[in-house]
């Protein structure tokens, strides 16, 4: 627990002593803040509920990208540093450094997702939404950032430079997503598989409506394990070169 | 970092090539004749070629070389066993087999599908792993004998690599497999928590108030199960207004249990309500199921049982709508008068008055307008007319009110409509220049044009308007191209007449002379404009007002506080005299009368997304069938829309879009910048 523990301390470290990780987070509210203006709280009068979906819709998009970005750093940057190579060779084991670079991007994603949360409390002061479906769409963008980081994660882990690391994060993000279109032309079982595989429509949609189910936190759980399983495998298959 | 194996790289390509072939066979082009099945021999062919050819390699290679072919030989036949086992999947194989049932067949499909899938998995990720590992370079073609030495073949393989590579990918395609089996049991064995936004609704003030003015107790029987979750909600709906009111008797049945009673109340299904009051009954039904019910009914039960109530405590009344002048319940009229808009419709107000027992009719030439109103009339209702009502209409309309009828009437700009007779009688005058506010408006539009949206929260304590009063400044209502209401000179001076502006702008409106929606000091004015008036009394005939004679309007005590102020003064010693002045003459004459100066105040449009305007109505409605005592908004727990006006958009857009952004950018730099000058004066 303890070089994991460290390596978490110090990846934390460097997002909040450099601006990067305020850029990012204020990028991400401007943005956030921008799409709910224009899809939540702008036009024809929307009810309550309508407008916390369309929040968690839109925060849902800024979660993925503010991800992708916040991933593509942890193992390519140490690699184009050249600083890998002091990391493997700590006694630290595989499973320690990407678990504590996860769980520090893990956090400073929270962190910006909680400073998001007077938007959807904005709600109460004309409609009406219950508490516990704001936590539950927290809870949806909690796993949905938690998988797409683990994406990111295994993106950095495979690729030499960081932009690689965003491209390839960006791109199984992308098809994840994608997937689920694909499902409504192939035929089942294919289909089914697609629609279950899909990051966001199927896994996602419940959470912006308060409907919290098994399946879905089971789902974003298994993706956020098998992405941190291949990143760790593909840092111990570098060792090899 | 390629290393020398035995066999070439393209060996397993060509393996893969042949699972490709199978793939294409057997899905894109399974419906073709030929095409097909060719590709899906071809690719097994190849497939089962490839992995002979590994398995010659493997009986000739020595030492390390040997081991990783047999390694890669592994992954093939597992990939050919994922092969055989979706061959049993196919319809031949099930044929064979005889299935016991439907559900037998489904079972063994599923689960040789789910195999079939797992094993692929299993074989062919550790073989891209592998291969990746091994690279291409140098992997050309296949070893000649003299390369299969065991010392030669030991230094080109690292077999530990291949082995670790092996293991690593069997690791991941274990794990993708465990997390596919368990995704599949989450999704079978789904469970769901709802945790959107649900209340029971609790009594409203309206319905306190119902069931207090009742002589005897309201019974109510809950027909549900023994243990039922629903029966807890409305069992607490109940014992509120049971101990708000002291006049109600809550009974629970289990419709099994009582079976007589059940039946004696003809009730035959769990979540039966009854209401019952002098032998009266009225249900209302809600779900058992409790999923159902909190979507459903339990969030808008305040409104049922409020139904309930005055379909059981009164007879019904009859309202009547005026039609033949284009009235917004007239939608064939205004399309023939070219005045049809969207959202133009008052399907909402109807349902208003059948839920506050109230039987609607229309009132045209047909049915008497020109003659006189019908004697079981309640109220009337003139819901912006497009064209001027007929002189006899008009003149039919003044008699009922004479006879103390009650009026609703709603002009518009946007039609030719005129108070005529009415406003002279009344002493009311409408203005036709539409209002605007460039100040407190609903930006929808995004131009000039939303100042036509006016908001505005300003309302008298008058009975019709008094629960709007109560609420406080969050309670607003929407004008849309609204009018303006003035004084007018009374002609019948014998009438003794209150005249109670009801709703006003705020001072920010200005009549829009110009039409071009911005204010121009020049020509216009800045004002505190009245849109609606309740005007009640006596109206006396002509005749009788020139018995009367000279008591002039305004002169004495008639009520008369229309000079913008707004009065508050419709209950108390005044409405006392007038009753009592009524009563000199054997019968109460006393009339009622709204005149409001904008049509779109009571259409579907505003009523449905502005809880205010459906607040408006109803006790608008109960002022005129003399029900005041019940006024109060009808407890709702459906979700409201939310509308900003412009000055709420501007603050909520640079809270969400500055504020908070400049907040954290601002910390964050500060604190970088900080921590940087510490560590730089601190001593290595």
């Amino acid at each position: 627990m303890r070089p994991l523990s460290i390596i978490f301390r110090r990846e934390l470290g460097a997002y909040l002593s450099s601006p990067l990780g305020y850029i990012i987070a204020a990028a991400a509210l401007l943005t956030t803040g921008i799409l709910f203006q224009w899809e939540g709280l702008g036009g024809e009068p929307k009810l309550s509920s309508d407008v916390l979906t369309q929040f968690f819709y839109v925060a849902s998009g800024v979660t993925m990208c503010a991800a992708i970005l916040l991933s593509m750093r942890l193992v390519a940057e140490e690699r184009q540093e050249g600083t890998l190579v002091l990391l493997s060779t700590s006694p630290a084991s595989d499973l320690a450094i990407v678990l504590g670079k996860f769980l520090s991007a893990f956090a400073l994603l929270a962190g910006m997702l909680a400073l998001t949360l007077y938007m959807p409390l904005l709600i109460f002061v004309n409609g009406k939404v219950a508490v516990a479906e704001i936590a539950a769409g927290y809870l949806g963008l909690f796993l949905l950032g938690g998988a797409v980081l683990a994406i990111g994660l295994f993106a950095s882990a495979l690729a030499r430079l960081q932009i690689v690391a965003l491209l390839v994060g960006g791109l199984i993000t992308a098809v994840l997503v994608l997937i689920y279109h694909l499902a409504g032309i192939v035929d089942p079982p294919l289909s089914t598989v697609f629609e279950k595989l899909a990051l966001y429509h199927l896994h996602f949609h419940g959470f912006m409506t308060g409907l919290i189910e098994l399946e879905s936190v089971v789902y974003y759980a298994a993706v956020i394990y098998f992405f941190l399983l291949l990143a760790t495998k593909t840092l111990e298959a570098k060792r090899w070169q | 970092m390629a290393m020398r194996t035995p066999s070439a790289w393209w060996l397993s390509a060509l393996f893969v090539a042949g699972l490709l072939f199978v793939f294409v066979g057997q899905r894109p082009l399974s419906q073709t004749d030929a095409l097909g099945p060719a590709l899906t021999v071809l690719g097994t062919a190849l497939a089962l070629g490839a992995a002979a050819v590994r398995g010659w390699v493997v009986y000739r290679a020595k030492g390390a070389g040997r081991r990783t072919e047999a390694v890669l030989l592994a992954t093939e036949l597992g990939a050919l066993a994922a092969l055989a086992t979706y061959a049993l999947t196919g319809a031949r194989a099930t044929d064979a087999i005889d299935f016991a049932s439907q559900e037998a067949e489904s079972t063994y499909l599923a689960a040789m599908r789910a195999g079939y899938a797992i094993l692929f998995g299993l074989a062919l990720i550790p073989k891209l792993v592998v291969e990746i590992g091994l690279g291409v370079a140098r992997r050309g073609r296949f070893a000649r004998p003299a390369d299969l030495d065991g010392a030669g073949a030991s230094q080109s393989v690292e077999l530990p690599k291949v082995r670790e590579l092996a293991w690593s990918g069997l690791t991941i395609a274990l794990a993708g497999a465990f997390l596919m089996v368990s995704c599949h049991v989450a999704s079978e064995r789904n469970a769901r928590v709802d945790v959107s936004y649900f209340k029971t609704s609790s009594p409203g003030e309206s319905t306190i108030s119902m069931a207090e003015s009742v002589g005897e107790p309201i019974e109510v029987l809950l027909f549900f199960p023994e243990v039922n979750r629903v029966k807890s909600e409305v069992r607490g709906y109940f014992n509120d207004l049971e101990r708000q009111t002291g006049n109600v008797r809550v009974e629970e049945h289990d419709r099994m249990v009582s079976a007589d009673l059940a039946r004696e109340h003809n009730v035959t299904e769990d979540g039966t309500i009854l209401v019952v009051y002098q032998g009266r009954n009225e249900r209302i039904r809600v779900s058992s199921e409790f999923e159902q019910a909190r979507r459903d009914d339990l969030r808008t039960l305040d409104g049922d049982v409020q139904e309930a109530l005055m379909r059981v405590i009164r007879e019904p009344r009859v309202a009547y709508f005026t039609v033949g002048h284009g009235e917004l319940n007239d939608p064939d009229t205004r399309a023939v008068l070219g005045a049809e808009e969207p959202g133009l419709t008052v399907e909402l107000l109807r349902q208003r008055l059948t839920m506050l027992n109230y039987e609607v009719r229309d009132l045209g030439m047909t049915e008497g307008l020109a003659r006189g109103v019908p004697d079981d009339a309640t109220i009337v209702f003139s819901l912006m007319p497009h064209s001027e009502l007929l002189p006899e209409a008009q003149a039919t309309l003044v008699r009922y009110l004479e006879d103390g009828g009650r009026l609703f009437m709603a002009l518009d700009p946007r039609g030719e409509a005129d108070l005529g007779a009415l406003g002279e009688r009344l002493g009311v005058r409408f203005r036709d220049t539409p209002l605007a506010d460039d100040d407190m408006f609903i930006p929808q539009r995004r131009n000039d044009s939303d100042h036509r949206l006016v908001v505005t929260n300003q309302f008298s304590s008058h009975a019709a308007v008094s629960t709007l009063a109560q609420a406080g400044p969050r309670a607003e209502v929407v004008l849309n191209s609204s009018g303006y209401l003035e004084n007018a000179e009374q002609a019948d001076p014998a009438s003794r007449l209150d005249r109670t502006y009801l709703i006003e702008t705020l001072p920010s409106a200005f009549a829009d002379e110009t039409g071009d929606f911005v204010f121009d000091e020049a020509l216009e004015e800045r004002d505190s404009y009245d849109v609606a008036v309740a005007v009640e009394g006596e109206l006396s005939p002509p005749g009788e007002a020139r018995e009367a004679g000279g008591e002039a309007p305004g002169d004495g005590d008639d009520g008369d506080d229309s000079d913008g102020d707004d009065s508050d003064d419709s209950d108390g010693d005044d409405s006392d005299d007038r009753r009592q002045h009524g009563d000199d003459d054997g019968e109460s004459r006393e009339m009622r009368a709204l005149v409001f100066a904008d049509g779109d105040m009571v259409s579907d449009a505003l009523v449905a997304q502005v809880p205010a305007h459906r607040i408006l109505i109803d006790d608008a409605i109960r002022w005129l069938g003399g029900e005041e005592e019940f006024a109060g908004a009808v407890e709702s727990e459906e979700d409201d829309y939310i509308q900003h006006t412009r000055s709420e958009d501007v603050f909520w857009f640079y809270s969400t879009i500055v504020g908070a952004p400049v907040l954290v950018l601002g910390f964050g730099l500060t604190w970088v910048y900080l921590r940087r000058r510490l560590l730089t004066g601190r001593p290595s």
